[in-house]
Parts: C-alpha cells; sequence; structure tokens
C-alpha cells in the first residue's frame, strides 16, 4: 500500500533534502511524497485530492503567512483522521507542549534526525 | 477867430477831464487831449469824422469791455448811448483805472462825451475803509465792554469798560433800577426793540445792532451792540452775552463823507466848465458859466484880483509863487492845488491847471486854464490821513507793543511801545530791522539771529516754522520768552483783507509773580511731602486745601475724593460708604453727626482703627485762618503692641504653667527671675524655699547639701558652679536623675543679659531614639536588598533584551545550518552507495586508475565529514546562545541542592566518559545534610554544576595527559562540597588542574571566553552559569585558583528566594 504524505515547509531546499533522504523509498513506491510551501497551498492540495489517500502530514512551524501551528488547527479540525508531525527549529519545551495540546502526534526538532523518522513513518504506513 | 479856437482848444487840453463832441450823425466833431490819452486811442485815430461806433468798436476789439461777441457788444452799447438823454457811469477798466463816463445829448442834437479819471479817489476812499478796519480791531483787542443779561431773572453784569463808557454806574449784585432803552436815542428806539426782539424770539441767531445810547451827561454815543445768547429749549433767549462799542467816531465820519461824497458829485458836474481866460495885459478874467455859478462873480468884468481875495490865506503865497514860477517860464504849466472860497463862504480845494500865451519877447499876456474842485479828494485824504494819525495816536498811547503786517507778509504799522520791547531785548537799536515794506519773516529771522529770542530746539528754522504755522490760525494767543528773559503775551489777529494785527503784552511781571508763587507752593509741597505722617489742611470752610500722599495713601479707596477744594463732609461720607470705618456700620449717620461735632469742638489728638487694621493716631490744629490741619501718623505698630504686651503676659504665663518643660530664666545678676512649677518639680525644689527670684548660689547650695555633686568642700562646688554660670555660655547637656528620669538642659544666653534654661524630660525620646535605630537599621537592610533586587531586574531585562537578539540570530544560522549538516551526511552516505555500486567498475579499472578513483572516494568522503564535523560544532555554539534566552521552567521550585549537585557530577562524568572512553577521575563528594531543600530553578543550577564539575574534569584530566611526565602528578580529581552558611547554601567544585593564571581570571565569566582549543569549547558555559547564579537566583559566583595546583569554583545560593518573581522574569 503507498503512504501518501503532505511535507509543508516554506524552504524549497527541504523538499530536496526529505526527496535525497528518502529516495529508496519513493523509488520502490513505499512512500509518495506531496510537497507544499506554505499552509494554503498544503490546505489546497488536501482538498483537491481524494483525502484518504494522504495519510500524513509534516509540517514546518515557523512559515510566513499561515504558520504551522495554524495549518494544524485547521487539518486537525477538517480532517481529524489524518496525523500531524510537526517539525521546528525551536525545540523548547513550551512549544512542544503547546503543538501536542492542538493535536500534533510527533514534535520533531531540526536538524532532523531522518534514520529515526524513517522508522516512525514505516511504523505508521505499517511497510515496516 | 481861428486864433480863438485854437487858444479854447488849447485850454481844453489843460483839463484833466477827457472832453469829445460828436454830431448828430455820432460822428466826432473835436475832442481834447485827456479825451484821447484816458482812452489811450491812437491819436491819429481821433480825427473829426471818426464814428463814435467805430471807436467803442476799437475798445472792443482792444478788450475794455472783457470778452465777449464784440458786434453784440458793440450794438449794445450804441443803443444805450442812442436811448439815453443824460447819462452818467462809472467803469472799471480792465487795467484797474476807473473811469466815470458821462453822455450828454445836445439840444441840436450832438453828444459831448467826457471821461474823469476817478481812480485815486476810490483808492483813497478803499484805503479809509481797511484803514477804520483795523483801527476797530484795535479797539476790539483792548476796548469792548462786556455785559451780560439774565433775561430770566432780569440780572444785568458788566465789565467795568462799559460803566466808563456810560459813566453809570451799575449794581453789582445785578439787580437793576433802570431800562436800557429808556437811554437809547428816541429816532432809534423802534429800531433797537424790533431787531432785539427779533433775536430774543430766535429769529436772529446773532444780536448785532447799532444804535444811539445816552450818557450820563445827556450824550448820545452811537454804539455796536453785539453778542450772541443761550436759550431754553423753545429758542428763545434767556441769557445775553454781548459786547457794547463805542462807533460814535465811525457813524460821524461816515455821515461826513456821505456828505462829502454828495458835494463832489456837485462840483464834479461843475468842473467840466471850469474854464478860465486870463487877458494879462488888460487884467481880464474870463470865466465859464460853471465857475461863475460856483464862485458867483460880478457878471462881465473880473479882474484877478477877485480871484485872488477869494485863495485861502494860508494857501495865497503858494499860488502866487506857482504863477510866478511858470511866467517866468521856470514851468511849463501852471499847476497848484489850493483853497478857495466859494459863494457860500466855504473853501473849497481846487487844482488849477493852466498855461500861458506868451509874447515875442517871452512875457505872458495872456493866462488860459481850467479849476478842478478837488475839495472831495482832499476831504478824503485828510480824512484818512487824520484816521491814521488817529490810529496812531491811539497805538502809541497803548501800553502794548503792536505790529501790523499786510496780506503779503510786509512789515505795515507799528508802534513806539514794540520797537522798544524788542530793543531791549535785542540789546541796541533795531530800526534798521523794522521799517515798512520790511518782510515779517526775515525780520524775525534777522531778529532771532541777533538772540532776541529764546533758542529753539531745531534751531531758527524750527522757530520760524512755529511762527508761520501760528499765523495760519485766524487768531492766535500764546507766551513766548524773550532772550532778555521778558514774557510776552502775543495776541495775533487777522483782519479781513488778510492781513494781522499783533499786540504784544509784557507779562513778566505776572510771570514772575506766578513762577514765586508756584516755587512757594511747591516748596510747601516739598515740604509736606517730607513729612513721615499724612498731612492734609482744610480751609475755613472745611475743604481740602493741599495734601501729602501720605496722606492719601492712608486712605487708597479715597483717591477720587483727595483732591483741593472737596469738602471734608463729603470725604467721610464716601470713607463711611466704601466700608472705611468699621465703627460706623452701626449708624452712619449718627457716626458722621458725632464725627463733624467733634472736629467743629475741639482741636487735639485722636486715634482712629481703620477698616485694614490699620491704627491712625490724628492731631488736628486750628489754623489762624479758621481751617484745620491734620496730621496722620500711623501708630498701628505701637497698638498692636500694647496689645500684644497684654495678650502674650497672659499668654506667656499661661505656656509656662502648661508646658510639659521645665523652664527657668536668671537675670545677669544670677536671680532666677522667673521659672514655672515644673522647675521646682524636676529639680526637687521645696515650692517654700524657693520664690521668684531667688539667687542660683541658693539652688547650688541645696543641690550641694543633699549631695548632689558628690563629695567635697560645698563652696568651692557652689563657688565653682556659680562661676561657670556667670559666663553665660549656651550649654546644653543630658542628666539622669537618681529616680531613672533623663532630663535635658539646654541654657541660651539672652541679649538682654542672663539666660533662659529648659529642662526636658527625655526619657521617652531616649528610648524611642534606641527603637528608632533599630528600625532605621532594618529599613536601611531592607533598602540594600530591594536595591539589589531591582539591580537584578535591571539585569534581567538588558539580558532578557539582549537573548531575545541572540535567538533571533541563532535562528536564522540555525536553519542554513541544518541543511549544511543534512545534506553533508547525505551526501556522505550516497558517497559511500556510490562507491559499492562502483565497486566493479572500479576494480576493472587499471591500478594506477583504480588508486586514483579509490583516493578520490576517500578523500570526498573526508570532506564531507569535516563539513558535517564543523557543522555540528556550529549548531553547537548556536545551541547555547539560545540556552541564554531559553525558554525555560517559569516557576522556582523547592529542591533538594545535593541531589541537583550529586546529579550533575555523574552526568558529567558519563558524559566524559562517552566522549572519550578513556578518561577516569576521582570524584569526591562532601555533601552536608543541612542544605536540604532550597528555592531555586533545578534545571538551570543543573546546568551550571554539569558545567563547572566538566570543566573540572577536564582541566584535570587534560593536565595529567598533557604533562611530560605524568606519573608525577596527583591524580586527576574532581571534588564536590555543599554546606550550609547562615542563611545562604555554598556548593564548591574543586579540581587539581592546571588552575587559572592571575590575568585571565576576571575575564572568565565573559561569553565567547574560553581557554580550550577551537572546536572543544564555546566559551559560553561560565558566562551563563554566572547569569543563573547571579541574576536568576541573586546569589554569588567566585573563584579561587592557585596555577599549576588547583581551582575552586564557589557557589552561594539564598536558601530562599528573595524575589521570586526576578528570577521567573529573568527566564524569558
Amino acid at each position: 500500500m503507498n503512504a501518501r504524505i503532505l511535507m509543508v515547509d516554506d524552504e524549497p531546499d527541504a523538499e530536496e533534502l526529505f526527496r535525497q533522504n528518502f529516495r529508496r523509498e519513493i523509488r520502490i513506491g513505499t512512500i509518495i511524497f506531496d510537497f507544499a510551501q506554505s499552509g494554503f497551498e498544503a490546505l489546497e492540495l488536501l482538498e483537491s485530492k481524494d483525502h484518504p489517500e494522504v495519510i500524513l502530514v509534516l509540517s514546518d512551524i515557523n512559515m510566513p503567512g499561515m504558520t504551522g501551528i495554524e495549518l494544524l488547527e485547521k487539518v486537525r479540525q477538517r480532517w481529524p483522521d489524518i496525523p500531524v508531525f510537526m517539525i521546528t527549529a525551536y525545540g523548547d519545551r513550551s512549544t512542544e507542549h503547546k503543538v501536542r495540546e492542538k493535536g500534533a502526534s510527533s514534535f520533531i526538532t531540526k536538524p532532523v534526525d531522518f534514520v529515526a523518522l524513517k522508522d516512525q513513518l514505516l511504523t505508521l504506513t505499517g511497510t515496516c | 477867430m481861428g486864433d480863438s479856437i485854437n487858444l479854447v482848444a488849447r485850454g481844453l487840453d489843460q483839463l484833466t477831464e477827457g472832453f469829445g463832441i460828436f454830431d448828430d450823425d455820432l460822428r466826432l466833431v473835436s475832442c481834447n487831449r485827456p479825451f484821447i490819452e484816458l482812452r489811450n486811442y491812437p491819436s491819429k485815430f481821433c480825427k473829426p469824422g471818426t464814428s463814435l461806433e467805430t471807436m467803442i468798436r476799437f475798445n472792443c476789439e482792444r478788450g475794455d469791455f472783457g470778452p465777449g461777441n464784440i458786434g453784440k457788444q458793440v450794438a449794445e452799447r450804441m443803443s444805450e448811448i442812442r436811448k439815453s438823454g443824460h447819462r452818467e457811469i462809472e467803469r472799471k477798466m480792465t487795467d484797474g483805472q476807473i473811469l466815470k463816463i458821462r453822455y450828454h445829448h445836445l439840444e441840436n442834437g450832438g453828444l459831448t462825451v467826457t471821461f474823469e479819471d476817478t481812480t485815486e479817489i476810490r483808492r483813497a476812499q478803499t484805503a479809509l475803509a481797511a484803514s477804520e478796519e483795523r483801527y476797530s480791531l484795535v479797539s476790539d483787542a483792548a476796548e469792548e465792554a462786556i455785559y451780560e443779561w439774565n433775561i430770566e431773572s432780569d440780572c444785568f453784569f458788566s465789565s467795568p469798560q462799559l460803566q466808563e463808557l456810560l459813566g453809570r454806574e451799575f449794581n453789582e449784585n445785578g439787580v437793576r433800577d433802570w431800562r436800557w432803552d429808556e437811554w437809547v436815542h428816541p429816532e432809534d428806539v423802534e429800531h433797537y426793540k424790533k431787531m432785539l426782539q427779533a433775536h430774543r424770539s430766535g429769529e436772529t441767531p446773532r444780536w448785532e445792532c447799532e444804535y444811539r445810547v445816552r450818557d450820563r451827561h445827556g450824550e448820545y454815543r452811537w454804539i455796536s451792540d453785539h453778542g450772541t445768547s443761550i436759550r431754553n429749549d423753545k429758542g428763545e433767549a434767556v441769557r445775553m452775552v454781548a459786547a457794547v462799542r463805542d462807533i460814535t467816531d465811525r457813524v460821524e465820519r461816515e455821515a461826513a463823507l456821505a456828505a462829502s461824497e454828495e458835494r463832489h458829485t456837485l462840483v464834479a458836474r461843475a468842473t467840466s466848465d471850469g474854464l478860465y481866460d486870463w487877458d494879462i495885459i488888460s487884467d481880464f478874467l474870463h470865466v465859464s458859466d460853471r465857475l461863475n455859478s460856483l464862485f458867483d462873480f460880478d457878471a462881465g468884468d473880473i479882474t484877478s484880483r477877485d480871484w485872488a481875495q477869494r485863495v485861502h490865506v494860508d494857501d495865497f503865497d503858494r499860488y502866487v509863487e506857482a504863477l510866478r514860477t511858470h511866467f517866468k517860464g521856470d514851468s511849463d504849466h501852471l499847476e497848484c492845488e489850493y483853497r478857495i472860497v466859494d459863494k457860500n463862504g466855504d473853501y473849497r480845494w481846487v487844482r488849477d491847471h493852466g498855461v500861458g500865451v506868451r509874447a515875442n519877447d517871452g512875457r505872458v499876456v495872456r493866462l488860459v486854464g481850467a479849476v478842478r474842485d478837488v475839495t472831495d479828494s482832499k476831504v478824503v485824504d485828510e480824512e484818512l490821513q487824520r484816521a491814521q494819525a488817529r490810529l496812531r495816536d491811539s497805538l502809541e498811547t497803548i501800553s502794548d507793543g503792536f505790529l501790523l503786517v499786510g496780506a503779503d507778509d510786509k512789515v505795515r504799522l507799528w508802534n513806539r511801545r514794540y520797537m522798544e520791547i524788542f530793543s531791549d531785548a535785542s540789546g541796541g537799536d533795531i530800526s534798521d530791522l523794522v521799517f515798512e515794506g520790511q518782510s515779517f519773516f526775515d525780520m524775525i529771522r534777522t531778529g532771532y539771529m541777533r538772540g532776541m529770542f529764546k533758542p529753539h530746539p531745531e534751531g531758527v528754522d524750527g522757530w520760524i516754522a512755529d511762527r508761520r504755522k501760528a499765523r495760519k490760525d485766524v487768531s492766535a494767543d500764546f507766551e513766548m520768552q524773550l532772550s532778555d528773559g521778558k514774557w510776552l503775551l502775543i495776541n495775533e489777529r487777522q483782519m479781513s483783507d488778510g492781513g494781522r494785527v499783533s499786540v504784544y503784552t509784557d507779562i513778566s511781571e505776572f510771570k514772575r509773580r506766578e513762577n514765586e508763587t508756584e516755587a512757594a507752593r511747591a516748596r510747601f509741597e516739598d515740604a509736606i511731602e517730607a513729612l513721615s505722617s499724612g498731612f492734609v489742611l482744610f480751609d475755613a470752610e472745611d475743604r481740602i486745601v493741599i495734601s501729602n500722599s501720605k496722606y492719601r495713601k492712608y486712605f487708597p479707596k479715597l483717591n477720587d475724593m483727595v483732591s483741593p477744594g472737596t469738602p471734608f463732609k463729603d470725604i467721610i461720607q464716601a470713607a463711611i460708604d466704601r466700608g472705611m470705618f468699621p465703627q460706623s456700620k452701626v449708624d452712619p449717620k449718627e457716626w458722621l453727626a458725632k464725627l463733624l461735632k467733634k472736629r467743629a469742638a475741639t482741636s487735639g489728638t485722636r486715634e482712629q482703627k481703620m477698616e485694614d487694621g490699620l491704627w491712625l493716631q490724628i492731631s488736628d490744629h486750628r489754623t489762624k485762618e479758621g481751617g484745620i490741619v491734620s496730621i496722620y501718623t500711623d501708630v498701628t505698630e505701637l497698638k498692636s503692641r500694647e496689645v500684644e504686651l497684654s495678650e502674650q503676659s497672659a499668654i506667656l504665663e499661661a505656656t509656662l504653667e502648661n508646658m510639659d518643660q521645665a523652664i527657668s530664666m536668671v537675670d545677669e545678676d544670677l536671680n532666677v527671675v522667673m521659672f514655672n512649677q515644673k522647675f521646682l518639680e524636676y529639680m526637687n525644689f521645696p515650692k517654700a524655699d524657693f520664690k521668684r527670684g531667688f539667687h542660683m548660689s541658693q539652688a547650688f547650695r541645696f543641690n550641694a547639701e543633699r549631695g548632689e555633686y558628690g563629695e567635697g568642700d560645698i563652696d568651692a562646688q557652689i563657688r565653682e558652679r556659680l562661676e561657670l554660670s556667670a559666663q553665660f555660655l549656651a550649654h546644653r547637656f543630658e542628666r539622669t536623675k537618681a529616680d531613672g528620669v533623663t532630663l535635658e538642659i539646654v541654657g541660651n544666653p539672652v541679649e538682654s543679659g542672663g539666660f533662659v534654661t529648659t529642662y526636658t524630660d527625655i526619657s521617652e525620646a531616649k528610648r524611642r531614639e534606641a527603637d528608632l535605630m533599630a528600625t532605621k537599621v532594618a529599613a536601611e537592610r531592607a533598602l540594600q536588598e530591594l536595591q539589589k533586587a531591582q539591580d537584578r531586574l535591571v539585569q534581567a531585562e538588558k539580558m532578557a533584551s539582549l537573548g531575545q537578539l541572540t535567538a533571533g540570530i541563532a535562528h536564522e544560522i540555525k536553519n542554513p545550518l541544518n541543511f549544511i549538516n543534512n545534506f553533508a551526511l547525505l551526501s556522505a552516505e550516497m558517497l559511500a552507495e556510490l562507491a559499492d555500486v562502483l565497486s566493479e567498475p572500479i576494480a576493472s579499472l587499471s591500478k594506477d586508475e583504480r588508486e586514483d578513483a579509490e583516493d578520490l572516494f576517500e578523500t570526498v568522503k573526508g570532506n564531507l565529514n569535516k563539513i558535517n564535523q564543523h557543522g555540528r560544532r556550529a549548531d553547537s555554539i548556536v545551541k547555547n546562545m539560545l540556552l541564554h534566552s531559553r525558554d525555560g521552567p517559569s516557576e522556582m521550585q523547592h529542591s533538594s541542592l545535593n541531589a541537583i549537585a550529586e546529579e550533575a557530577l555523574n552526568l558529567a562524568y558519563h558524559g566524559a566518559r562517552a566522549e572519550n572512553p578513556a578518561f577516569n577521575i576521582e570524584m569526591v563528594k562532601i555533601f552536608s545534610a543541612n542544605v536540604g531543600e532550597i528555592d531555586c530553578f533545578p534545571q538551570d543550577l543543573m546546568r551550571v554544576f554539569l558545567n563547572l564539575v566538566s570543566n573540572g574534569m577536564y582541566s584535570a584530566y587534560k593536565r595529567k595527559q598533557s604533562s611530560s611526565d605524568p606519573n608525577k602528578l596527583p591524580t586527576p580529581t574532581i571534588s564536590m562540597e555543599t554546606r550550609e552558611q547562615g542563611e545562604n547554601v555554598v556548593v564548591e567544585v574543586r579540581d587539581n588542574g592546571s588552575g587559572i593564571p592571575e590575568e585571565i581570571r576576571d575575564k572568565i565569566f565573559t561569553p565567547f571566553f574560553t581557554t580550550k582549543p577551537a572546536g572543544e569549547g564555546t566559551g559560553l558555559g561560565l558566562s551563563l552559569s554566572y547569569d543563573i547564579v547571579v541574576k536568576q537566583h541573586g546569589g554569588t559566583m567566585t573563584v579561587d585558583s592557585e596555577p599549576g595546583l588547583s581551582t575552586t569554583f564557589i557557589v552561594t545560593l539564598p536558601r530562599i528566594a528573595v524575589d521570586a518573581t526576578v528570577g521567573g522574569e529573568s527566564t524569558k
């Protein structure tokens, strides 16, 4: 089964970083990445597609326009079944506390430990 | 016969009148020389046969009759001449010449025209009129009599001149027992009454009437009565003010003049025939009919004797002389004016023009001439001369200077007094300056230059300008001082012809008196102003004469009232109305009555309290004239002192007895002149023995005898104290009595000698002072704490803002850094994968190429690791920077210090071991159980201890490791000790590393300062720790180091947070 993951980050290089790190999984089709550079773009994507396809949203917090936390609130409200992982450079506890309260499934600090993240994703998609 | 006609023609030529005869066609038959000359006709023009119309046309064309249509002018004149029988007209020519023209139609139808030049007569008449006017103006200035008639009350007041004029005396009170119109001439009385009625009713606004009035002697005088009236609302005159001027002379002259005019006309008519022809050889005198009728000679033969007999005896010699001169040939014509008696026996002035007919030997054989009656112009001339003489005489008689200046500003007339005044001022003769025809302004300019006048601030031009300005007014009155000090009152009046009359009155004496009076008054005023008291003088009618400013100052509300002439009663009334006399409020009327009664009765001194609390002593003195002089002296202070003194004595007594202090007063002889009961109480002196006035020695003896001064010679003790007291030095000391009461005794010398001593029970104050001191110490301590807390707060604020900045920078760097690290790691992985993928193709390469490829792989891999390694180093720095500004737990906790310390020790050890498995160190723990729990942020304290321990371990281990001879060194040891110290707890971390050199010891808490090699330390550990301990927890952190031996960090923390919020805030 294909796991479709929506990655949201305003840094264009983030997409490249994720593609390279998950190149094997992408190549064999275990994971399909959709990328959005803003909260608005992410919401558009979610609305335009059949939403059960996207099984996970990975979002940066510090973004211009809609912040990751606002996006988190909206996704949790409209698609409560889709888990959301928040990624941030603000690794402090109060931020973590805040995002977890708002329903984030995971709180990942930058730099991202891709080995750990890969484990988490594969567990979630059940391909492990 | 022709000779005869010729002679007649020559005689006619001698006439001053022009004479022309025209025929019935109005063509010229004959004319004499004056006819041509007076009309200024060209001589060739006046030939027989020239028509009158041609002559008139010539006149018109020449402009004799002014501008206009010439044809029309000629036609008009011709028709006038033709229709009228006899006509006589006077015409003023354009050149100013006045001609009397007579047309006389002859019975046989011809016309005679005569011209007579009357210019001179008219000029003389005009001059006379002007002179008359000047005369009356002078009279106006000095002679007019004034009266005032109050019509309603029928009171009549007049100036002395009127009484003088009429020679009558009028009652001063205005009551009259006469009627004015009784005295008016019967012929004038109707006119007078009519005029008066017209004026009183308002028909004529100005009263003006000339009539005759009878004086005391029964003589009538002509007067000009003129003036104005004050009217009621109906317009009727209720009061008349008028001036009366004696015009008798003028009226008489006018009458005379009128009479002479009449005569002149008659004579003038006669003179047209005033021809004579004297045959000297036969002495036959032929006179014309006109002459004959005038003089009524015997018909037929008259001789020169008949003529000569009639010549006025006074003029006879002159007449004969004139004849002789002409007969001798010394004159071309006979010309003489003389008086001759007419048939009525009146002398007439005639002008005799004649010309002699000479025989071959030159002798005059015949005299032909014309006699013209010039009485009229003579009379006028004489009249003029008389009027002028009268004017001069009257001018000379007046004591004022007089100057008449014409409209052209030329000097015309002046009197001797005028000359005197200005000669005196110039100090010399001024006849060269004052002459007829002199320009007035040139005259006064020269006068100014000669120093006759007081200098003008703007010099001569300014002075002249002022005078010119004054002359623009119709009349001007002004005073002027001359350089000799003389004061003049100058009264200038404009005349109708534009000339100006100035009358100069010497008012020096008046001025001097005025100045003297003024000076005397000023001296008096100065004197009263100099008084320190208020001064006011009232006259016998009790009206203010003078007051000084001091007086007015006492009554500022009455400033509008206090002026000369105000009655005392009015002033007092105003003062009462304005509430200035508080005592008057009950019954103002009675109060005023009383006051006035008192004032009338006495002079003397009284005191008066004013509303503003001022006390005035008023002393009144009667003056010789019956007035009152009042002197006002401010006695407020005196008054208030009197009152104060009695009040204060009572107050003092009461105060002394009621005060908590004991008090005594000693005079210069050491007698205790005053004390209160408290004094006896405090001193324990028996009341019976110590009466007011006791001597100090008694008190000393009493004290000495009861042993208060200790052992010793009682007399010596007393003497010693008396001597000390007599120095009268200010003193202050405390004395605790046997009953435990502490007294503070303060003595101060008083100016008048002696001193005042107060005794205060300060037992209570002493105790309070001690309490106060304790409170003060506590308060100061609290203040210090507060200041420290405040400093921390300020520091925390600074750190917080610095922290925000740092955090911002750190985050910005952290993101790209993450990418660097991530991509470097990823690349290394991928390179390894690439190496796997390419292992076979590489293996198949030649040895050189294979080695080259493998070498490249290794190098790139190494580079990527280096990128990753340095990236992590930067990341570590950024992380530490973020720690400075992290969001930690915001609340203080109550935690066990020992537990935190122990955990930190363990973590550091394991951390070091994780990094370097070979690491080992001896650890010493000396934890005091008394330390217990403290208020702190445990995570942050953990970080501090971890940092200190890690540093210590690093230093101790490094020293051993880097030593060239490690065995000589002791085992690396880290020791940690906790202990209680008063309200604080102390944590010491000691290592036996290389120590911290003295010179860098004060830098170690500075951010980014590190002694570790690059990449091993961030330089932020100690700086961060210092902030946590000092700023966050309010503790202290010091370092003690012996280089080459050991380093000890001592952290002191308060057990209980000084201010929990301070720590909390600082963690933002």
